[in-house]
Parts: C-alpha cells; structure tokens; sequence
C-alpha cells in the first residue's frame, strides 16, 4: 500500500513513530529508573544489617547501627490515628452526597473536598504547629506538643479528600436499580443504604481505604513538622503523646545531611525502598479495585 | 419504631460527615485572615532579608514559578507522546507494561521522589542541586496525572472523526495531526494545570534537591538552585519561635494556595471548555 505515497510522507510516518516510541522507552525507563537507583543505594545496608535493619531499634550513625524499628512503629502509629480519625468522616461524608444530598449539591460537596486536598503539605504542617502543637502542649500539660498522635491528626484532615472522593465514586457507581429493589421490598432509605448498597460498593470503598493509606504513610512534610522527629519506640505502646519518628520524616531529615555512599545513606535508601514498596503497592491494589467496580457499572 | 432509627442514623451520619464540610471554608478563611495580616505589594514585590523575618517573597514566586515552568516543559510533550503512543500505536500487552509504569510513578511518594533525584540527576547525571533537577522530579511526579487526563481526551475523540481521518488514506501520524492533536490537547492541557497546582506545593522533593533557603535570587544559569515558596514556609515554621518570621510563613502560605487555587481554576475552565468542545 506504501508505494501510493510520496517518499516524504513515509519518511515523515517512520521519523514520528520512532520519536514516539522512543517517548514510550523514556516513560518505562523512568519508573524503572526509581525503583533502580533506590534498590542499588539500598543494597550494601541489606547485606550488611540484614533483618536487624527492620527488627532493630536503634539508629546509630556514628556506631554504624541502623534499625528501623522506630520509624517502622512511628509510621504504623501516625498512619492508624489519621485512619482512625479520617475513615468515620470521609465515609459518611460519602455517603451523605452520594446518597441524601439532591444531586445539584455535589458539585458543591467535590469542590470543598478539593479545595482541602489543595492546601499543601507544608500549609498544614504549618496550620498543626499555630495551633495544635500549642493546644496539646498546654492543654494535656506536656513537654511538647510535637507528638505522633499531633502529626496523626493533621494527618487525619489530609487523607479526608482522598477518602471521601473515592469512596463516593463507589456509591455512585452502584447500580439505580439495587436501590430500587430496597425501596420495593419497603426498606427506608437507611436499610436500603445498609442492605443494597453498601454491599455492592465494597470494594470501591475498600479502594478508597488502601489509596488513603498509601497517601498517610507517604505524606513527609507536614509530619516531619509535628512528630517530633525522635528516633524514640513509644514506651508503653499505646502512649501516642510523645515525640516519634516516621519513615518518611526520617527520610527528610537525614537526606539532606548524608553523604551519598556512606553507610548512612544506604541505609537511608533501604527506608525510601520500604517505603516505595508498601505505598506503590497499595497504590496499585487500590486503583485495580476501584477500576473493577468502574468497569462492573 | 423503624422510622425513628432511620432519624437516628442520618442524624449521627450528618454529625460525621459536618467536618468534612465545615473544615474547608474554616481552614481557607484562616490562612486567609493569617495570611493577609502580612501581604501587602511590598510583601509581593520585594526580597526576602533577615532570614525571612523581614522583607517579602518577590524571588520565591520566581523561583517556584520557574520549577513548575520547567516541570511542565518536561512533562507536556511526554504525556502527549505517551497518550498518542497508547491509543494509535500500542498492541494491548504494552499498553498494560505503560499504564503499569504510570501507575507505580503515581505511588511514589514524594520523599522517595526526591531521594531518587538526589541519586540520579543530582549525582548520577551531574546536573547539581540545581533549578533544571527540580523541574525534572516535578515534571516526573506529574507525568501520570497529564498523560492520563491526555489519554482520555483522545478516547473522547468520536470514532467516526478518526476512521474519516483513515478512509482517506492517511497515514497514522498524518490521521494524528489532524484529528487526535486538535482534539486531545484541551484535556492535556487539562491535566497538566492540575499537575502544575499539585508540583507548585510540593517541599518534600524538591527541599534538597533544588531549592535552598537564602543567599540566590533569580537563577542565572542552569547550575543554580532556587529560592521557592514551599521550602521558604517550611524553614519559617521550623523556627517559629520569631513572631516576625512566622507571620511571613503566614504571608507566604496565602501566596501559594492563591497560586495552586488559580492553577485549580484553570484546570476547571480547561476542562468545562473541552466538554462544550466535545459536544458542539
């Protein structure tokens, strides 16, 4: 068929197909090049901490120790109290627009949800340490009020968006007529929400929980602000009310002082691979769920 | 009896839901009132001095200005490339590897994003702490975003424009000059606003990488670091023991969700235009 066309024309087809491919090259090669350039720094501290680099609580640069485990709980901690604050909010906020609220409020209702996912990181860090630092210190009477329960917190409004969003992409994803067959068999709109809905959104609202998630226990600057920044495992465990480190405010405190190929750094990147593995798994878990429901609609 | 549960429940799930509706205008209406104490055209218009406890901005809206320039620079003609690429030339199986890649972009977090660009382009390639490094992890951190909002503009294209486009004998890059280009670059153009909003806010991967908190002003080259607003705020809140210092954070904060709301608004009207586009 080629041989109707004029020669630059086949010219100009192959030199744009390569450019583009060429394109594709570079985008494949640029997630391939994170997860490279992490792993390869991160691999001396494997082989030569091994489990202890996890299982070990104590991060000792100058005794050449690095122990992960603070951080590990720090991260664990601050991620379940924004879980915990931000899940009872953002799904009933979900619920409540997708369900209740006539359908001229939504646009409303998504627009508030961004303006908060809007406000930068760094903003709310901000925002915690005008007020919450001071509250909490005052108020609960403590040493200070930089603690994994205040990062946590603020942690909570910045996961809320996200939450709330996906969540209620779930709901308006199940079908009318499930609804329908609630109201026909006499169920009020609270059983049929409870009966009908609900169970068919499932994984849509699962999605919501792993991508918000995935943003708590990737979010660094606002935590890094609030959490204190103590190598410290809480003691007893459950006393959230002091200072802790996570892995991402680790992170943010200690690239900027390492020197790249010290053993610091190695170890350094062995937290950022943690980190990437855990988040970009969720991630992906959360987007493949919430495109199955996509697809089902 | 049914019916007073059914009171019951939407008055406890309207009590849940209040601060997801009541935090937003609170929290804006703050930085606003905070912010507002403190900017002024001065504060708009001149250097920052004393550590950031006296003097404005001026220099940090450039600099932020010009990673976010950089970003979309590096990341526009990829997105597109990427979005033509999956919808004209891609056989279903490197479609998938793609969307993998972009979606494993979309999970690093931010931090993780600058500990690479410390390795890579910092070191790696040589190119410093230095303004082009920022743009280049900004520019990466955003691919996904514009490459998928470009994606599903071109899936909006009306088939019959493209097997119009094809009856007539054209080539497929001549079919996407004339029908895809015209067609998808709104919803590029889209998800390269919302992009540019997230990357304009961001410290985390940019604070040792390619901004720095005083001594430069405009960068002269491109071995320079700059001076921008989300590290400026951050080394303000750090030290916010000074009143001075902390009500230019203040300042600052209210600068930089003005300039990310504005970049949101563009998306928005963006994106109401291709829609009325579409169906005109």
């Amino acid at each position: 068929m080629l041989q109707w066309l004029r020669p630059a024309e086949i010219r100009a087809e192959k030199a744009a197909k390569s450019l583009l491919l060429a394109a594709g090259a570079l985008g494949l090669a640029a997630a391939a090049a994170v997860v490279f350039f992490i792993g390869v720094e991160s691999w001396p501290a494997w082989r030569e901490q091994g489990a202890g680099l996890i299982l070990g609580g104590e991060w000792s640069v100058g005794e050449g120790r690095f122990g992960a485990l603070p951080m590990l709980a720090g991260s664990a901690v601050v991620t379940a109290v924004a879980f915990a604050a931000a899940l009872p909010i953002g799904l009933s906020a979900a619920i409540l627009t997708a369900e209740f609220l006539p359908a001229r409020s939504r646009p409303l209702a998504r627009f508030l949800l961004e303006a908060l996912a809007g406000v930068p990181s760094v903003v709310y860090g901000l925002m915690g340490i005008a007020v919450l630092v001071p509250w909490l210190q005052r108020g609960l009477g403590l040493l200070t009020g930089r603690t994994l329960l205040t990062g946590g917190l603020v942690l909570g409004v910045m996961i809320l968006p996200t939450l709330a969003a996906v969540a209620e992409d779930a709901l308006r994803a199940v079908a009318r007529e499930k609804r329908e067959a609630g109201w026909a068999l006499g169920l009020n709109r609270i059983e049929t929400l409870l009966h009908c809905v609900l169970p068919e959104a499932r994984a849509g609202i699962a999605a919501a929980g792993l991508l918000s998630l995935g943003r708590a226990l990737g979010e660094t600057i606002a935590v890094m602000l609030l959490v204190g920044s103590l190598d410290r495992l809480p003691n007893p465990w459950y006393d959230w009310l002091v200072p802790g480190q996570t892995l991402t405010s680790k992170l943010g405190r200690e690239a900027v002082e390492a020197a790249v190929g010290s053993p610091q750094y190695h170890a350094l990147a062995a937290l950022a691979l943690i980190l990437l593995v855990v988040v970009a798994g969720l991630t992906l878990l959360g987007q493949r769920l919430s495109r199955v429901e996509g697809a089902a609609r | 009896m049914r019916r007073l549960r059914e009171s019951a429940a939407l008055a406890v799930l309207l009590a849940f839901a209040a601060p997801a509706f009541l935090l937003p205008p609170l929290l804006l209406g703050w930085i606003t009132l905070r912010g507002a104490a403190a900017v002024d055209w001065d504060f708009l218009s001149r250097a920052s001095a004393d550590f950031g406890a006296e003097g404005g901005v001026y220099y940090q809206i450039l600099g932020t200005g010009v990673l976010i320039a950089g970003a979309a620079l590096a990341a526009g003609p990829l997105a597109w490339a990427l979005a033509i690429l999956r919808r004209v030339y891609l056989s279903r199986a490197n479609i998938r590897r793609l969307d993998l890649a972009l979606y494993v972009l979309n999970g690093v977090p931010s931090i993780v994003f600058g500990l690479f660009g410390y390795l890579c382009f910092v070191h790696a390639l040589g190119l410093g702490v230095s303004w082009p490094t920022g743009s280049l992890i900004l520019g990466l951190m955003i691919l996904p975003t514009a490459a998928v909002a470009a994606a599903e503009g071109l899936d909006a294209v009306p088939r019959e424009r493209i097997e119009a486009a094809e009856a007539l004998g054209l080539l497929p890059w001549q079919v996407i000059r004339s029908v895809h280009g015209p067609a998808g670059l709104p919803a590029l153009a889209t998800g390269l606003a919302l992009g540019l909003a997230r990357a304009a806010g961001e410290t985390a991967p940019i604070f040792f990488t390619a901004a720095v908190f005083s001594g430069v002003d405009f960068p002269r080259s491109w071995r320079d670091p700059v001076v921008a607003l989300p590290t400026h705020i951050f080394t303000l809140a750090q030290e916010a023991a000074d009143p001075a210092a902390l009500a230019n954070a203040w300042g600052a904060a209210l600068v930089l969700v003005a300039l990310i709301g504005s970049f949101s608004a563009l998306s928005w009207l963006l994106r109401a235009r291709a829609r009325g586009a579409i169906h005109a």
